[in-house]
């Protein structure tokens, strides 16, 4: 499996390169939006990692215009830009995850991973928190390597929290991967499920925990 | 002959105090200048006044105001141009050092993480990468610091305090989780639309979460609140703030405790600075029994527009 790094600072380039040998990826490099522009047209590569101060312009540009051609290659955004705001800017604009400099390089390698497994980009395809997995391929959770059954809607959840590990799940991400853009959806909706889920998970002996973030949404962590 | 002379003397008396009141009334509008273009140094609009101003002196130099002035008071001019040309070309300079030193600083950090990272010495490594993320945090707040400094708000732009708070929220949730403790968010969920810069408004709110979160006994939850008049506040459990320190915490680098490790003292001169830049009040209060409440009033905008 082969990855692009667009980064203007060749030695930057060539330590993530190193890095993600490390990790088990091999990886080329690209210094500008026009040769990355060109290349993405021709060459099959799995993800993406794509900086966004290029020397001939903005990265969130590229981004826009492969996602304008349906092009569904997994991006990871690299950014000196620190702020909040500009991260969520970032995400709208079509990138799957964004990083700021500076990051660990294991935090880089977890959240390539999280995208890497989505069905279709197969990498292995199982997310997996302590004795906790899930096969996205045919949406089977297992605990302790024993399959699970769970209702269509609490696996929905689930999956849903797994691919967003270490990240907040807002309610309404919950409730549109649950019920779609479909008519309304009650209030409480999201925290039935997630409680459901939540009391699953702890009879089966998970050893994970839901947390509610009141007013914010929810998170998955290995149980402390 | 005397009464010649008196009138002699009477026309040198007059030309000199014409021309000491002028040179007193030229110093006196040239410092005001300067000093109106050299005492607003942080604050962007005047700066771009001063600099106008600035620019029509000079311009005017150029033509008019030297031509017409007596030959005595031209070096004067002439000087207080050159001043003001130099402080213009400060300016310029200061913006463009500000427009993209990020990536300058950042990326070089990155390149020593990595290193770090694919360096095999351990426990060493993780104390020099411990080390190499103390060193961006503050540097991040700097380049926050740098930025503001610099920054002009659009009079036009407008936020949702209400979204941009559950950003935050959401952000900071990990970081509290990791260190257990908690955070909620209360208030309206509707939107609060102010006058602001999305983003600076983020900002101020993340400092105050994080200051928040830092603060707040293990076990304890940070409250965030948005009212619908456009006030945010962030509560904390931990040990409030104490009467005679209260001018001080806006201060940039003014830390309690100078031995606490991942506290620069910059985070609260930052929100205070945003403040400024947005017209909002805020507000520091103790809670019973224990706790410290900042609030951020910004200004509302009508829902209509």
């Amino acid at each position: 499996m082969r990855l692009l790094v667009v980064e203007d600072n060749a030695e930057l380039a060539e330590l993530l390169v190193k890095g993600l040998q490390t990790a088990g990826y091999e990886a080329d490099i690209l210094s500008t939006v026009e040769q990355a522009a060109s290349v993405l047209h021709t060459t099959f590569y799995a993800a993406l990692i794509l900086d966004l101060g290029l020397p001939d312009g903005d990265g969130l540009g590229l981004l826009r215009e492969f996602r304008h051609q349906n092009n569904p290659i997994p991006v990871l955004v690299l950014t000196a830009r620190g702020g909040l705001h500009d991260r969520v800017l970032g995400l709208r604009s079509g990138a799957d995850d964004y990083l700021v400099k500076p990051f660990a390089l294991e935090e880089l390698v977890a959240r390539l991973e999280a995208q890497l497994r989505r069905p279709g980009h197969l990498l292995g395809s199982s997310l997996r928190i302590a004795n906790l997995e899930f096969d996205t391929r045919n949406r089977q959770a297992s605990i302790d390597d024993q399959p699970q059954v769970l209702s269509a809607r609490e696996t929905a959840v689930f999956e849903l929290l797994m691919r967003s590990k270490g990240r907040v799940v807002s309610k309404k991400q919950v409730e549109d991967h649950i019920f779609g853009h479909s008519g309304e959806v009650a209030s409480n909706a999201s925290e039935v499920y997630v409680r459901r889920l939540r009391k699953q998970l702890s009879e089966r002996g998970a050893k994970v925990q839901v947390h509610t973030i009141r007013g914010v949404g929810y998170l998955i962590a290995e149980e402390k | 002959v005397i009464r010649f002379k008196s009138i002699i003397s009477r026309i040198v008396i007059l030309h000199v105090v014409a021309v000491v009141i002028t040179s007193i009334f030229m110093s006196l509008a040239l410092s005001w200048l300067l000093n109106y273009a050299t005492n607003n140094i942080h604050n962007e609009a005047m700066q771009e006044q001063a600099v106008s101003v600035g620019e029509h002196l000079t311009a005017r130099s150029d033509g008019v105001l030297e031509l017409d002035l007596p030959r005595e008071v031209r070096p004067l001019v002439t000087a207080i141009n050159l001043a003001l040309d130099r402080l213009e070309q400060g300016f310029r300079i200061q913006r463009d050092f500000i427009a993209d030193p990020a990536h300058e600083l950042r990326t070089p950090l990155t390149i020593l993480r990595t290193r770090l990272d694919i360096l095999e010495a351990e426990p060493i490594g993780q104390a020099l990468r411990k080390d190499v993320d103390g060193m961006a945090h503050i540097i991040s707040q700097l380049l926050e610091i740098a930025e503001l400094d610099a920054f002009v708000i659009d009079p036009l732009e407008k936020a949702d305090l209400r979204s941009v708070t559950a950003e935050v929220a959401e952000f900071v949730a990990p970081l509290a989780l990791a260190q257990a403790k908690d955070v909620a968010l209360l208030g309206t969920t509707d939107p609060v639309w102010v006058r602001g810069n999305p983003e600076m408004l983020s900002r101020a709110i993340r400092n105050l979460a994080e200051n928040a979160i830092n603060h707040t006994a293990p076990a304890t939850t940070v409250e965030f609140i948005v009212e619908p008049d456009g006030t945010v506040s962030v509560l904390d459990h931990g040990p409030g703030i104490a009467e005679d320190e209260r001018h001080l915490i806006f201060q940039r680098f003014w830390r309690r405790d100078r031995s606490k490790p991942g506290s620069t003292g910059l985070g609260l001169s930052i929100v205070a600075r945003i403040a400024e830049l947005h017209s909002a009040e805020i507000t520091v209060q103790n809670r019973r029994p224990a706790g410290a409440k900042f609030s951020l009033k910004f200004v509302p905008l009508k829902s209509s527009s």
